[in-house]
């Protein structure tokens, strides 16, 4: 669906709004360690078993080299903000991504459940992997189908960005500075032979 | 109902139909543009959005038809050995609202393959034709570069400097250096210092999805505002459902659907297709008639063949050092053009360019890294650290490689939609190979660490399908992109390309487009 054109005034204001956004985010996410999800404007959780996807999506993006797990960066609550149409998340809707994630929780439960006979949630660290490991392997379009919406949740996310060293450079803002060409760079290149064939 | 009769009908607003449609419009013609799609306001675009990178996976902004699907979008099935990737985009300015702006030229070798390689056609004109009219492409587009390079003819002094090229850049620098190899810094439609009305590039590094401050040329702003300003009628939310023809076999204008789903008719002394590769052939095979039973123009069968889509791979080399692949233009810095031209000791025909490329962000690195426990520290390896090149390959025509209607699926007018067959030559993998290990010895030379090549991607350039030749038998347009077989039609877009070169079509296309509607001008005493 596209979205309404908005007035030049309300697209700076969203903008400035975003910007805001970004220093807020990075100051606090090194400190988080649970419940993102319920952090900000409340939103209604997902129809499904969020336990079990936030176990999930830590499997596969686990805290580490000083950067948070995927649901200590708010992965589930982009989730929700997605589902919930929520105004303050930009990024395009997902078609189904309750039945998306809900798919693939099933099938990391039934493969729980196949392999060690109980629930993913009650499985050791080592055990969860090994569940995600045989999905990837034995249905990897629903396994895709979950792992890059993660990513996608957890590489938007400002305060991962800050964590990563990624400055964004939003178009409503000047860029970053980069040198002029040098030319002289060329000097070698300049004096070598024609290289084109000529037509006559 | 039919309209008041233009001297000459445009259907599509991009790359070719902009130029076209400005230039008639300054010469003295009433021209009408039909544009599926409308005007891009600013505003909306999808680099303006802090998460851009979720348009390369879905949204209205990804870069695919089949995916982004919106209302003016129509379907594209794909099929054959490798098939391709189809980008575009339906809107004002058409393609040009999201490409890259790398704006090579194609070089005199390309115009002549058959008499200098003895594969594939000759075009009906040489280099040289071209010439004034990529000059005035360029200074229209506003063209950011530097003259001088030894791989190509030479050319006016580009009407704004060269973008910078980054820490990226210099590091392939060293890496061609160390060679000894060619490179060049690109060309680009991407002003770098204020220039007719036009911000210079603030290196914000979201071209891809609209440049909102105008520094990336785009043919709404650069053709289409003075073309209406001068008079150009543009109609944007019409989808075009056929050409029609009169008893004569004349062109007589367009059937279309406005913007409220009803079927008008637009009346012209002249049509002009600019629908790209695959949307012209979609639209000539769909204009059936009495006169023209296998579509229009198509005598020759050759209507959809000679599909080109230049195959690429990109290559991304890890270095220790951080890059800075994620700002600047996201066009091509510099590029090498080492092993274009044809080389006996090789084991294929024509040649190759090797292209810096820019990169996207944290979310595009990301979604090639494997999951789980490695995930942060291989991250962390390669962003911001990654270096990309692609090889772009000439694409030798083959008429198994074409454009044909979808026997089954529809558009959302019930216009049969395009399907693409496409498997990669012989010729063209050797290429490639070739192209690849090249790659990987230049970032080596520049101190890479670790080399990866991602999963090609066959992503299309859309070319050939409605040819340009002398010979009817074997080409749809003759050398001034009139249609062989209906005098007052005229083709003007990738698809009357006869070879694809190993460069980017853009500029080549805009130029013909310009070369077109002089001659159409020049011919307007047959006009009826």
């Amino acid at each position: 669906m596209r979205r309404r054109r908005l007035t030049r005034r309300e697209f700076l204001e969203q903008a400035a709004r975003r910007t805001a956004g970004v220093g807020l985010a990075g100051m606090v996410l090194p400190t988080l360690s649970c419940s993102p999800a319920d952090e900000g404007i409340p939103l209604p959780p997902l129809p499904l078993n969020e336990g079990t996807l936030t176990a999930v999506m830590d499997e596969i993006i686990p805290a580490g080299e000083s950067m948070p797990s995927a649901s200590e960066a708010r992965v589930l609550r982009y989730f929700r903000q997605l589902a919930a149409g929520a105004p303050e998340q930009s990024a395009p809707p997902v078609s189904d991504l309750v039945g998306t994630l809900e798919g693939a929780l099933e099938a990391v439960d039934v493969g729980s459940h196949e392999r060690f006979g109980g629930p993913f949630l009650e499985l050791s660290e080592v055990q969860r992997v090994e569940v995600l490991e045989r999905l990837e392997e034995t249905d990897p379009a629903v396994f895709g189908g979950l792992s890059v919406l993660v990513y996608e949740a957890y590489y938007v996310q400002p305060a991962v960005w800050e964590l990563l060293g990624y400055e964004p450079f939003p178009t409503d803002e000047s860029g970053p500075g980069m040198d002029p060409f040098d030319e002289t760079a060329l000097d070698r290149v300049r004096s070598t032979t024609t290289l084109y064939r000529e037509v006559l | 109902m039919a309209q008041d009769r233009a001297d000459v009908l445009v259907i599509g607003s991009g790359a070719a139909g902009g130029a076209l449609g400005w230039r008639l419009t300054e010469l003295g013609a009433r021209v009408v543009c039909l544009e599926q799609g409308d005007w891009i306001a600013p505003e909306t675009m999808g680099s303006t959005e802090p998460t851009y990178e979720t348009y390369l996976l879905r949204g209205d902004w990804n870069l695919e038809p089949n995916i982004r699907k919106r209302p003016e979008d129509y379907p594209v099935t794909t099929a054959g050995d490798d098939p391709p990737r189809i980008m575009m985009f339906n809107a004002v300015g058409g393609t040009t609202i999201h490409w890259q702006a790398h704006f090579p030229r194609f070089h005199p070798s390309d115009f002549r393959a058959r008499t200098l390689d003895g594969v594939s056609v000759d075009w009906p004109i040489e280099y040289a034709d071209l010439v004034p009219y990529y000059d005035r492409n360029d200074s229209m587009m506003g063209v950011s570069g530097l003259a001088g390079d030894p791989a190509n003819p030479p050319r006016p002094a580009r009407p704004t400097p060269p973008l910078p090229i980054g820490r990226l850049g210099r590091t392939l620098v060293d890496g061609f250096e160390a060679l000894g190899w060619h490179w060049w810094v690109a060309d680009q439609a991407i002003v770098s210092q204020a220039y007719e009305g036009r911000a210079p590039c603030f290196l914000h590094g979201k071209c891809m999805f609209g440049c909102p401050i105008g520094a990336k040329a785009s043919t709404d702003r650069v053709y289409w505002r003075p073309a209406v300003e001068g008079g150009a009628v543009l109609t944007t939310g019409a989808r075009v459902r056929e050409i029609t023809v009169d008893p004569n076999g004349r062109a007589r204008g367009a059937l279309y659907y406005d913007g409220d789903g009803n079927l008008q008719e637009a009346l012209a002394r002249v049509v002009v297709v600019c629908c790209n590769g695959v949307g012209t052939p979609r639209l000539l095979l769909n204009s059936t008639s009495n006169l023209f039973s296998d579509g229009l123009a198509n005598s020759s069968g050759m209507v959809g063949r000679n599909f080109m889509i230049h195959p690429a791979r990109w290559v991304e080399g890890t270095f220790e050092e951080e890059m800075d692949g994620h700002i600047g233009p996201l066009g091509v810095p510099l590029y090498s053009q080492q092993f274009y031209e044809t080389d006996p000791s090789h084991d294929f025909v024509k040649g190759y360019t090797l292209n810096g490329e820019r990169t996207f962000g944290p979310l595009s690195h990301a979604l090639s890294v494997p999951w789980g426990e490695s995930h942060h520290g291989i991250m962390k390896r390669r962003f911001p650290h990654a270096v990309r090149m692609s090889v772009l390959c000439d694409d030798l025509p083959e008429e198994h490689n074409r454009i044909e209607l979808d026997p089954e699926l529809t558009d959302s007018h019930g216009i049969p939609a395009a399907r693409a067959t496409y498997t990669v030559s012989e010729n063209t993998r050797s290429m490639l190979d070739h192209g690849l290990e090249r790659i990987r010895e230049v970032l080596e030379a520049a101190g890479a660490v670790e080399i990866l090549e991602p999963t090609g991607t066959n992503m299309a350039h859309l070319m050939g399908t409605a040819r340009m030749g002398d010979d009817p038998r074997t080409s749809v347009v003759d050398a001034w992109n009139r249609a062989h077989d209906v005098p007052n039609l005229f083709i003007v877009d990738g698809s009357s390309f006869a070879t694809g070169s190993g460069v980017n079509p853009t500029s080549t296309i805009g130029a013909l487009a310009l070369r077109a509607a002089d001659g159409i001008w020049e011919r307007r005493g047959d006009w009826v």
